[in-house]
């Protein structure tokens, strides 16, 4: 189940939130060791305390399987006030209809399904959720900080999308900025999912 | 002509432009009944100053300020919590007071339907823009879909004009353009297309109506044209 929820909506959906900043901390933290702050073994930001727009995916029993967090560009968002290095030439975006993603993350200690593509079921579904939220609400474009490995996944899960400045690498991460387009064919694609390899 | 479009070049035609009166302009020409600006957080003031331009009548602002129905009006409350545009026939107006509230509203003159797009700045500045109509709500929903990015960017390009000049004393001077900005403008005014400047530059075509998207929203203007012609008059770009 797909669940698209703002900060401001956190109280009525407690359990799920506690789950992402979890899962936020494990994956970030522990798995990939960024410096992220975490506490009580939750990770948490100020852009959290932004009201921004949250997609989850959640399993049996409202576990949470994956989630990310968007910000329209016009705010304060991670591009601008983190590392605007990545954007290289392109500067800072500022504009109405192109937001940012951010913390995605999946559990991939309980989404174990692949499709015949390769690319995990819940991956797939946080992506078509986020393309699909975005071009029903008449946004054009997602930027996005991605670790470089992930390029081939995005591409082959079905999204479009070009670098927008060089490769940077944070400690023994070489990260890029990437523009990705908001449409019905992306959509589409995303939705598509292929029979399960199972 | 976009509705952005329209508006952007009367703000840049006319110094002094009158907000109200060109919102009512606007109404006519686009099949809207209302259109409301409203900031609800301006930095650096205590909070309790708010711009309200609207199209509203008189009478209606002034009731509703009366009964204080900032407190209950769902459409508000909504759109504070909410950065997506909210549409006014997705509000839960089940309990009697939102079910009243927009019963007096309608008496009131204003139209049932309505789409209310927030707007954020950089600073901690937010505003809600809310365009109201008298289609009925399937028509109206079919509308919104085709008009909902240019609404956004209207509601931007408003907010640009209200609040950046109080907000963003420092923008005193010219728009700074990025390098890329700067490049995929220059061929524009050569007359070069996306995809060609694309060619030029070694750049995907999505990539350049991208770069010139964002040089648009520096300048407040809507499209490729208005951007050109404003850079070249400003000497932002030598052609």
């Amino acid at each position: 189940m797909l669940l698209v929820a703002h900060g401001s909506e956190s109280e009525s959906h407690k359990h799920i939130f506690v789950q992402m900043y979890r899962l936020r901390a494990k994956q970030f933290s522990v798995r990939r060791g960024w410096r992220v702050e975490v506490q009580d073994g939750l990770e948490r930001d100020h852009f959290d305390d932004l009201n921004p727009l949250y997609i989850c995916v959640l399993g049996q029993d409202q576990r949470l399987l994956a989630s990310l967090r968007l910000l329209p560009t016009t705010g304060p968002h991670m591009l601008s006030d983190v590392f605007p290095e990545v954007m290289g030439d392109s500067g800072i975006v500022r504009h109405p209809l192109v937001w940012e993603s951010s913390r995605f993350c999946v559990d991939t200690d309980a989404a174990r399904d692949f499709g015949a593509d390769g690319i995990n079921i819940i991956t797939r579904q946080v992506l078509a959720g986020l393309f699909q939220t975005m071009h029903e609400a008449g946004i054009r474009n997602v930027i996005s900080v991605y670790d470089v490995f992930v390029e081939r996944i995005l591409r082959r899960a079905g999204c479009s999308f070009d670098r927008l400045g060089p490769v940077v690498k944070y400690d023994d991460l070489r990260t890029v900025g990437g523009l990705f387009e908001v449409s019905e064919s992306v959509v589409s694609a995303l939705l598509a999912a292929p029979a399960s390899a199972a | 002509m976009s509705l952005s479009e329209d508006f952007s070049s009367r703000v840049k035609s006319t110094p002094e432009l009158d907000l109200e009166t060109t919102f009512n302009d606007l109404c006519t020409l686009y099949g809207l009944k209302n259109i409301t600006y409203f900031s609800t957080s301006i930095p650096y003031t205590n909070g309790d100053e708010h711009t309200l331009i609207t199209t509203y009548s008189q009478t209606w602002v002034k009731h509703y300020l009366n009964f204080k129905y900032q407190e209950i009006d769902p459409v508000l409350h909504a759109g504070s919590r909410s950065l997506l545009p909210v549409d006014w026939g997705h509000l839960s107006t089940t309990d009697e007071t939102s079910r009243s509230f927009f019963g007096e509203a309608k008496e009131y003159g204003i139209g049932e339907t309505g789409q209310t797009i927030p707007v954020r700045g950089m600073l901690g500045d937010e505003a809600m823009i809310s365009l109201n109509s008298d289609l009925r709500a399937r028509d109206w929903e079919l509308f919104c879909r085709e008009m909902i990015s240019d609404f956004i960017y209207f509601a931007k390009l408003i907010h640009d004009s209200v609040a950046r000049p109080r907000i963003y004393q420092h923008e005193t001077g010219r728009p700074q353009l990025t390098k890329r900005e700067a490049q995929v403008l220059r061929w524009a005014a050569r007359g070069k297309t996306a995809w060609e400047t694309g060619i030029i530059l070694g750049l995907t075509e999505k990539t350049v109506s991208f770069y010139l998207g964002n040089a648009c929203a520096k300048l407040k203007v809507a499209t490729k044209t208005q951007a050109v012609a404003f850079a070249v008059k400003e000497r932002l770009i030598l052609i």
